[in-house]
């Protein structure tokens, strides 16, 4: 099943690229279209693998992780990264890290540890936040709200 | 020549310039060793300071930077999977199994010492070889640079541990990833979405970021522990420094190899580490006797890596000291400092100024002996450091890390979404077996292969056959021989290895196996 899903996939994907295209110059589309039609044609293979051959699962032989811990992951990573443009590197950054190491704890977490945590975020959030932008003087995004 | 080898090692040992060369591999470890902060960029970053100073000295401190730079991306490569430059690509292919096995001061040591032989060798490279091999270099026209992609995509042919149709499947998801943005040639706007952002491609780094770092983010949020990822071996405890030492040192095929791979890819313009370092590890599986080692843990993939990735720093400067053409992004950064001072690169360069050129490569080859010291010391304090880390703070400051990597390349965003859709991506083809380092490869060598090929094309437009021009020069052919042996290459080692293992069963018997088989 894991060949017919990740073949489908790439031929979706060629599919999204393929009516994308719109070339201005004789050559613009040379390589891309090869790309796309080769994929696309790998892809088949895979599937057709998938189909014929039942007895290859297709899927990594490593170790399969848990739908909780999956969505935990996901999510974490996620309002993370969203919650860039609002909340800023800094207030982003100590309120996810905070929650992941919470997360993270197989545990229930004591105030102590929420305190602990609060203070881990903060140093290294921080520490990272002033190398970059007073050694390094690069930006980091801003509170917003 | 060798009286200004002389005069530019004296002044390399006055105390004020062993500490500007200590400084300069320092800081630059640090900014490699940062995911999003190049070497291009801090070399760029370290320009200003420098003006102050006199050319010798200048030049010196970017020399020594740039050297440490390619240097640090290792360390986050080997231990978090992150590679803190794109010349560090294929060091996280074995690096970080290392770590997952425990063994990641083994791979920080091989890092180093591969990084030392490697900086050496092209510093002598340069020294001896500039000239000849400067004027060669510019017989590579976009033909030459086509066949050099593809030469560098059928390392997919050894990278697919698995299935090679997954491989070469991943390997097309890369450089179709690649056309996105304005074309290199022509100028065509493609595969933007409606998003101007993506005019500039999907950026290397990020995407570095996304397709090798998410994934293990993921996976340890999900696991929340550390089982069986980054465990500390008590084997390791019981190897001295030393005793690696001598053994990385032992493997002097594999540096001698690497290096001189990465002084010669150093000396193609616009190549560099982030293709001599894959190249490297490539012909470093070929020529193992045990291929199938490479991806699990094989030190030799992190010597050959690392050798190859600081060959580059010697090897490009061969075309930019003696013709005035970079051979990688910061050299064309320090072209630009030379230049500032007056100096005109080309063969009069090394007559008119040779005790301030020579005094700068003699830098450089200083610069790589201090990493030994330095990164031993530093690199083993990082990887303990991280070792004792609890992987419930391991995670979320390895997120930290990836998230102001991506966003510090351009000041965007829409950088770290790009890294993260990516990751989840990466994640999920993982999950049906196609891997990221195949990706990674198709989109590093995508633009090149794609202006070899539209260029070759253009250029040779006045012929009947404009296609015929990439198989019919003669470095072309070189180059088509030495791309079908690489693809080749790994069913042979395959076969022989099956033919090995099918000789080394012992026969059984007939009324043995008669038996078994009524059984």
């Amino acid at each position: 099943m894991g060949n017919i899903v990740g073949g489908l996939a790439m031929l979706g994907l060629c599919l999204v690229f393929w009516v994308q295209r719109d070339y201005s110059s004789d050559n613009g589309g040379l390589f891309p279209d090869a790309v796309m039609i080769t994929l696309a044609v790998l892809s088949l293979f895979l599937v057709a693998r998938g189909v014929f051959w039942r007895t290859e699962t297709g899927w990594d032989a490593g170790e399969r992780l848990g739908w909780g811990g999956l969505a935990r992951a996901f999510l974490l990573l996620a309002a993370w990264v969203a919650s860039l443009p609002l909340l800023g590197y800094v207030v982003g950054g100590i309120v996810f890290f905070t929650l992941m190491a919470l997360l993270m704890r197989t545990e229930r977490p004591t105030l102590k540890n929420v305190a602990l945590d609060l203070t881990v975020a903060f140093v290294v959030v921080g520490g990272f936040y002033l190398a970059f932008t007073r050694v390094l003087f690069v930006n980091l995004p801003e509170l917003f709200i | 020549m060798f009286d200004l080898l002389g005069q530019g090692l004296l002044a390399n040992l006055t105390p004020a310039m062993l500490l500007l060369v200590l400084v300069g591999t320092l800081s630059g470890m640090t900014i490699g060793a940062m995911p999003g902060l190049s070497a291009t960029m801090g070399v760029a970053l370290l320009v200003p300071f420098t003006f102050a100073m006199e050319p010798t000295s200048g030049l010196v401190l970017l020399g020594a930077f740039y050297m440490g730079a390619i240097y640090g991306g290792s360390f986050t490569a080997i231990l978090v999977n992150a590679p803190g430059t794109p010349s560090s690509i294929a060091s996280a292919f074995d690096g970080y199994p290392l770590t997952k096995k425990g063994r990641s001061e083994y791979a920080i040591v091989g890092a180093t010492m591969g990084s030392f032989v490697g900086g050496i060798i092209g510093v002598i490279a340069l020294i001896f070889l500039a000239p000849p091999l400067a004027q060669f270099s510019l017989r590579f026209g976009p033909q030459e640079y086509f066949w050099v992609a593809i030469f560098g995509l059928t390392i997919i042919a050894s990278l697919a541990t698995g299935s090679l149709l997954k491989g070469l499947i991943g390997g097309l998801f890369g450089l179709l990833l690649a056309t996105v943005g304005i074309a290199p040639v022509g100028g065509d706007v493609r595969f933007i979405f409606g998003e101007s952002t993506l005019q500039g491609g999907i950026p290397l780094v990020p995407a570095l970021i996304g397709l090798f770092t998410i994934p293990e983010i993921i996976s340890l949020v999900a696991r929340r522990t550390r089982d069986a990822t980054i465990a500390d071996d008590d084997q390791q405890k019981k190897d001295t420094v030393w005793g690696m030492v001598k053994d990385v040192l032992s493997r002097w095929g594999n540096l001698l190899r690497s290096s001189l791979i990465g002084a010669a890819v150093g000396i193609l313009p616009g190549a560099g580490g982030s293709i001599a370092n894959l190249v490297a590890y490539n012909e470093a599986k070929r020529a193992s006797k045990h291929p199938e080692t490479f991806g699990t843990g094989e030190i030799d993939g992190v010597i050959a890596s690392e050798t190859a990735n600081n060959a580059t720093v010697g090897g490009g400067f061969i075309p930019t000291l003696t013709l005035g053409v970079p051979g990688t992004p910061p050299d064309a950064i320090i072209l630009g400092v030379l230049l500032l001072h007056g100096l005109r690169p080309g063969a009069q360069l090394f007559e008119t100024s040779g005790p301030l050129v020579y005094t700068f490569i003699i830098a450089l080859a200083v610069a790589a002996v201090m990493m030994v010291p330095v990164g031993l010391i530093a690199g083993r304090g990082l990887q303990r450091g991280i070792m004792a880390l609890p992987v419930r703070y391991l995670a979320p400051s390895i997120t930290v890390l990836a998230i102001v990597g991506a966003y510090a390349i351009r000041n965007s965003v829409f950088d770290v979404f790009i890294m993260l859709a990516l990751g989840v991506v990466a994640y999920l083809l993982n999950r049906v077996g196609i891997g990221g380092a195949p990706i990674v490869l198709g989109l590093v060598l995508g633009t090149i292969a794609e202006t070899g090929l539209v260029q070759g094309i253009l250029t040779s437009s006045g012929e009947d056959l404009p296609w015929l021009t990439f198989f019919t020069r003669p470095i072309s052919i070189v180059l088509i021989v030495m791309c079908v042996v690489s693809a080749v290459w790994p069913f042979v080692q395959k076969r022989r290895a099956e033919a090995r293992r099918a000789q080394a069963v012992p026969a059984v018997p007939v009324g043995q196996s008669e038996r078994g088989g009524k059984n």
